[in-house]
């Protein structure tokens, strides 16, 4: 009754060899957050309609609330909580932080997942591209302006060009 | 090292946002990312019919009951009714049910997977009572379902004598029917708390939520406990736009009353489905106008009738009324103005708060209204506006004089300079004759939008705002306003840091939590900016006062003499702290009984310009720009500004041509995010964003409030825009492709 | 939300999917992406007892073959996948443009191409959680015995609200079910019924291992899709033509596949005879779009109201014809 048969798998968590023991019905998302207390990963609908707890499945963007946690099984999983390195802050992290892009910040892990996603096939991304890429990830708070102007000065910044936001993205018009 | 004294300013520079590392981490912790040792996992089961009375419940077989934590409204310890404005909203049905989704029973059990089943288990067996739906069946009294007469609240705004007006021979007189849907908040976070509750200790809640002392207030009288035993704590929030300023007053409640009987700490989360059909949602509108305008296009009169479906209970409809009263009228001068608001029952869940707060209904409907009487007076909606605007020294309809410097003609012609408007609407004029199929307008709104509490609320609040210095001389600033990705957190800091002229990392905001901070009041009505964050303002020069009063710190100083000050002070006499509460402006007067006078301190001023494009194929409305710029006082923070602005602005655009609540019995019936429709990435348009920058003197650092202006603007500007590409005067709100198709599907060729 | 238990295979390769498939009997259900099983599972629309998984076997997750000789795609590979392949891009544009309208791009990396094919039906009473479907008292298609769209009616009018199916139809697609029993190749056409609970030719025991793609010999396709955002949404009408041109410009046969509308793709005939025997002018196409207006009967169990989702019929025809013209 209490799921007292579990599953245990063995997979790649954030670039790191990791086990985990679960009830069998549970959800990539269930996991993650219950039985391995990462709760970067956060949920909208679980029902695939918002884009929220997307995260990285052998480096492809899928919505951990439609994956068993057995699908898992020998892959690699990318969470929010290993965007960062020793070296600090993905670019995106830092752009999302600093540029009016995360608000209430519910969204921004789905968001930044996929956006690195995008970004590793494309460097250089125009707006109608990232428009398209971040289609399936649902923001109430920003009209998703200022997610782009993150994505693009991410992008940038990662191609090695020095670059801050134009003055209007900043100020607005003048 | 030390700072160089008076160094650049903090505020209007985009500093980092105060939690943004947290949050592009994974480290912010939401509720639900809250754990507790022995906590268990509670559920609601409610009624599926809008009105009855209940004759049974059933537990079904196949559940172990004996296992789950089972409240009824038999369970109560004070009183089953959320505080409020009024007592009449249940915690938990006992006999009749008022609408559907109303809760009935809860449950608990630490296993998450068998407290959904137990949910689906339990039958309520209710008997039906005739229902009411609509503005219309509640105003004819088809069944009584509230109080006398189905009625909430009313009010009567008058000023000067309309009636003197109608039959005078210099006037055309025009009228106008509107109306506005529901809207759904949708923040991406839905509803949850964790409750801990028991004799000894009390009731501590942990929960997403916009005020921490609505739920502090609420707790105590469903406890009957002293206030100091009630402790509320607010968790990083993932969206509010007013969903969670009442609504986290019930499901706390909830949650503590099964903590309380089953001695565990409960940690309710509601599933998307039940947060979009049980909690509130904005209230659907009707409005009636009757203008007269002299023939030279001045406005002599104008009757407004404003009726909004409260749904079951009363919860904030009084103050949702209150403000789409005011703003009724906008900027406008008009010597003789009469509204007459009400605020009706029906079996709806409750309608609640969200951004906007009555207005952008109202707004709507004035805003059409204007375009229309333009038309009859054969002006330009612009040019019949310039005649009209409000200036320094005019009242409003609530006979409150504007003080402060306003010039809506000045914003007017720099919206339209930035949209090319002009330019555009001659262009679109002669395309749109032409045989193409997709047609393009362009249009816009003049509005305003006053921040803080209505009339006399912010004098009844009485908010109090601390700031504490530790002996590092970082200072603390403790309030209950609420950080739900609007920016409080980083503008507090930044007024805290600008009026102590210290670096803005030096200053941090404490977590809303009713043992520690005091009670700045609720987190609404685009107050948090202009009144409280003036009372961080002035917190925090208490500090210096005290200080420099001490003698421990000079005029001017350095970081480190600040530092230094602080660690002496701290030594000799403890904690530093200061403490400021609310005082109104001068000459700020209001008559409740008559709805007359100083509704707002001040008024953030706006006019937006949306272009849009019309298939007259496939009837589809889309919005191609968008320009915004408004008046806001002085602007904090550039970049989280504008962030409202655009936030704003995007969900105008769903209330606008997206977002329809598809009710059924009462009942929401696409309560999912895919057939809920709120625009994605690809269906919100460039958005661009001007700020005016005029100090307003009784804000801190001149700034005014922000927060639900760009919620009023977009949804008439759009049908302004689709006017001019279809040549039909849309009504009604949301406007959707059969809608449009009814109306011109008869033009096609 | 939380998943029913359910006890969950993971075969190595077809034969053992299928063989544990005949032992799940119909308490089993295969599933690949789980983008439409698994959100069903949550509300209860659904409720295996076996969840049988082919995401991962290889064998259904190849593209093979080019336009000269036809194309076969693995019921498992994923829709961004599909509309990434080189062979699929250059060859079957159709296709990959239809295939691209499917809901996100998140959801393409997890849904397939067998997935689509099969997605269940949808309606307005049906595709709702438990508490709310209990509250109209359930439905024909799952728990009750009254249909809320057409009350009265024994047959359920679930939708088919799938992007590739239509498409499908109208190129002449076969598909490839596998079995313990076997194997067979049906058109694509004949994999769909008309209502809403039974609405496959396919034993439940079935596996649909992959679709195959007609050789290209002259013939061109394409698919319009009404919705209302950019994103997510399913269809509410989807139309597909496919068209073979002789050189002179005549159309020598044409196939119009309506989606959205009704529980199985809805081929028009009247419209098919319209388009051919000349070339496509502006009179022929006239005609084939009024015979699908004539012939869309949408009820009123998705999103917008059946009359738009109805006047729309002639105006996306013209558009699918005229991209074709």
């Amino acid at each position: 009754m209490n799921g007292k048969q579990k599953a245990h798998i063995e997979f790649t968590l954030n670039g790191e060899r990791a086990e985990v023991a679960f009830a069998p019905h549970k959800t990539l998302l269930e996991v993650l957050r219950e039985d391995l207390s990462l709760t970067g990963t956060k949920h909208g609908c679980e029902l695939g309609e918002c884009g929220t707890c997307a995260v990285l499945l052998d480096g492809r963007s899928v919505l951990s609330c439609l994956v068993l946690g057995l699908d898992a099984e020998g892959r690699s999983v990318q969470t929010v909580e290993g965007l960062a390195d020793a070296a600090g802050l993905h670019p995106l992290q830092e752009t999302f932080a600093d540029t009016g892009a995360a608000q209430c910040g519910y969204c921004t892990p789905g968001f930044l997942l996929v956006a690195k996603e995008l970004l590793a096939h494309n460097d250089n991304p125009s707006r109608e591209e990232i428009k398209e890429a971040l289609s399936g990830n649902l923001c109430r708070c920003t009209g998703y302006i200022k997610i782009y102007e993150a994505v693009e000065l991410a992008a940038a910044r990662m191609r090695g060009e020095e670059m801050e936001l134009p003055r209007e993205a900043v100020y607005g018009l003048e | 090292m030390s700072e160089a004294r008076q160094q650049s300013s903090i505020v209007g520079r985009p500093v980092p946002r105060k939690e943004g590392r947290a949050k592009v981490t994974g480290a912010a912790r939401y509720v639900d990312d809250l754990t507790l040792p022995g906590m268990i996992y509670g559920a609601t089961v409610r009624s599926t019919v809008a009105r009855g009375r209940i004759k049974n419940i059933t537990f079904g077989e196949g559940v172990p009951w004996d296992e789950l934590t089972v409240v009824t409204a038999r369970d109560i310890p004070g009183a089953n009714a959320v505080a409020l404005i009024l007592l009449d909203q249940p915690y938990l049905a006992s006999e009749f049910v008022n609408h559907p989704e109303e809760p009935i029973v809860l449950l608990a059990h630490p296993d998450k997977h068998l407290v959904e089943r137990a949910r689906r288990a339990v039958l309520v067996e209710i008997e039906p009572l005739p229902p009411v739906f609509t503005i219309e069946e509640s105003a004819a009294k088809k069944e009584i379902v509230w109080g006398e007469d189905n009625t909430f609240k009313s009010y009567l705004v008058e000023k000067g004598n309309v009636d003197e007006v109608w039959s005078r021979d210099d006037v055309l007189i025009v009228e106008g029917e509107y109306r506005t849907g529901a809207q759904e908040q949708l923040y991406i976070e839905t509803n949850g708390v964790v409750a801990v509750a028991n004799a000894d200790e009390g009731v501590t809640v942990w929960g997403s939520m916009q005020c921490p002392y609505y739920v502090h207030k609420a707790l105590i009288k469903l406890f009957d406990l002293p206030e100091e035993k009630i402790r509320v704590i607010q968790t990083e929030t993932g969206g509010g736009f007013g969903g969670k300023e009442e609504y986290p007053s019930m499901i706390a409640g909830h949650a503590a009353l099964l903590a309380w009987k089953s001695g565990q700490p409960v940690k309710i989360i509601y599933d998307r489905a039940e947060d979009m059909a049980a909690t509130t949602k904005r209230h659907p509108s009707l409005t009636r106008h009757r203008t007269a305008v002299t023939r030279d296009g001045k406005l002599a009169a104008q009757e407004i009738e404003f009726t909004v479906d409260g749904g079951a209970y009363a919860t904030l409809s009084a103050v949702v009324l209150s403000r789409g009263t005011i703003h009724a009228a906008g900027p406008y001068y008009c010597p003789n103005v009469r509204i007459n608001a009400r605020a009706v029952a029906t079996n709806a869940p409750p309608h609640g708060a969200f951004r906007g707060f009555g207005a952008p209904q109202s707004i709507f409907a004035l805003e059409r209204q204007m375009d229309k009487v333009a038309r009859a007076l054969d002006l330009s909606a612009e040019e019949f506006r310039r005649r009209n605007f409000i200036r320094e020294g005019e009242t409003t309809a609530t006979e409150q004089i504007i003080r402060e410097k306003v010039d809506m003609a000045g914003l007017l012609a720099r919206a339209f300079e930035l949209s090319g408007y002009e330019e555009k609407r001659g262009r679109f004029a002669r395309e749109n004759a032409g045989r193409g199929k997709v047609k393009r307008g362009i249009g816009f709104a003049t509005f305003m939008h006053g921040a803080g509490f209505t009339g006399s609320g912010e004098v009844f609040l009485q908010s109090i705002v601390g700031c504490e210095a530790s002996s590092d001389g970082r200072v603390h600033i403790l309030a209950a306003s609420t950080e739900i990705g609007q920016g409080t957190n980083t503008i507090f800091a930044q007024i805290a840091a600008e009026a102590l002229k210290l670096d803005y990392d030096m200053v941090e905001v404490s977590r809303p939590d009713t043992a520690s901070v005091p009670n700045s009041g609720p987190t609404v009505a685009s107050r948090t900016c202009m009144i409280v964050g003036k009372l961080v303002e002035s917190a925090a020069l208490g500090l210096r006062q005290t200080l420099q009063g001490a003698g421990l710190l000079a005029e001017v100083y350095t970081a480190d003499e600040w530092r230094e000050a602080c660690r002496r002070h701290t030594e000799r006499h403890g904690a530093l702290k200061s403490f400021s509460q609310y005082k109104a402006p001068p000459d700020v007067v209001w008559d409740d009984g008559k709805y007359r006078g100083d509704a707002y301190g001040a008024f953030a001023w706006a006019v937006y310009v949306a272009e849009v494009s019309v298939d007259l194929v496939t009837y589809d409305a889309r919005v191609e720009d968008f320009v915004a710029v408004q008046e806001v006082g002085r602007v904090i923070h550039p970049v989280l500004a504008a962030g409202q602005i655009e936030g704003g602005v995007a969900q105008g655009v769903g209330y606008a041509l997206y977002e329809r609540v598809a009710w059924r019995e009462g009942r929401m019936a696409n309560s999912q995010m895919t057939n809920y429709i709120m625009p994605t990435a690809l269906d919100v348009p460039p958005i661009r964003v001007h700020f005016e920058e005029t100090p307003y003197p009784y804000g801190p650092a001149g700034a005014k409030g922000i927060g639900e202006l760009p919620m009023d603007g977009p949804a008439p500007a759009i049908l302004s825009a689709v006017e001019q590409a279809t040549g039909v005067a849309f009504t009604h709100i949301p406007l959707m492709p059969e809608d449009l198709m009814k109306e011109l599907g008869d033009a096609r060729d | 939300m939380r998943l029913p238990k359910f006890a969950y295979l993971a075969p190595r390769t077809v034969a053992d999917a299928v063989k544990m498939m005949g032992d799940a009997g119909w308490e089993g259900q295969f599933v690949a992406g789980g983008t439409d099983l698994y959100p069903n599972m949550k509300r209860r629309q659904q409720t295996p007892k076996t969840v049988i998984s082919v995401a991962r076997l290889a064998e259904l997750n190849e593209i093979s073959g080019d336009g000269k000789s036809g194309v076969r795609v693995g019921a498992g590979v994923s829709l961004t996948d599909l509309i990434e392949h080189p062979v699929i891009v250059r060859d079957y544009p159709s296709v990959a443009a239809a295939a691209r309208t499917i809901s996100t791009p998140v959801l393409r990396n997890m849904g397939t191409v067998g997935g689509n094919l099969l997605l269940d039906t949808r309606c307005n009473y049906y595709d709702q959680n438990y508490e709310w479907r209990r509250g109209i008292n359930f439905c024909l298609k799952k728990d009750g015995d009254v249909c809320w769209v057409a009350p009265g009616s024994q047959k359920c009018w679930a939708v088919q609200s799938a992007d590739l199916v239509p498409l499908m139809v109208a190129i002449g697609a076969r598909v490839r079910l596998v079995s313990t029993l076997g194997e067979r190749v049906i058109d694509a056409a004949a994999l769909y019924r008309d209502d809403g609970i039974n609405y496959l030719h396919k034993r439940h025991d079935e596996l649909l291992a992959d679709v195959q793609l007609p050789a290209l010999n002259g013939w061109r396709a394409t698919y319009k899709k009404l919705r209302r955002r950019g994103a997510f949404d399913f269809p509410v009408l989807g139309v597909a033509v496919r068209l073979d041109v002789e050189r002179g410009g005549a159309v020598r046969a044409a196939k119009v596949i309506l989606g959205g509308i009704a529980p199985a793709p809805v081929e028009v005939p009247d419209a098919e005879a319209a388009l051919v025997g000349g070339s496509l002018d502006d009179e022929r196409m006239r005609r084939a779009a009024e015979a699908c207006y004539v012939k869309a009967r949408p009820l009123d169990n998705t999103d917008f109201v059946m009359n738009w989702r109805k006047q729309m019929t002639k105006p996306y025809v013209l558009r699918a014809l005229e991209e074709l013209r």
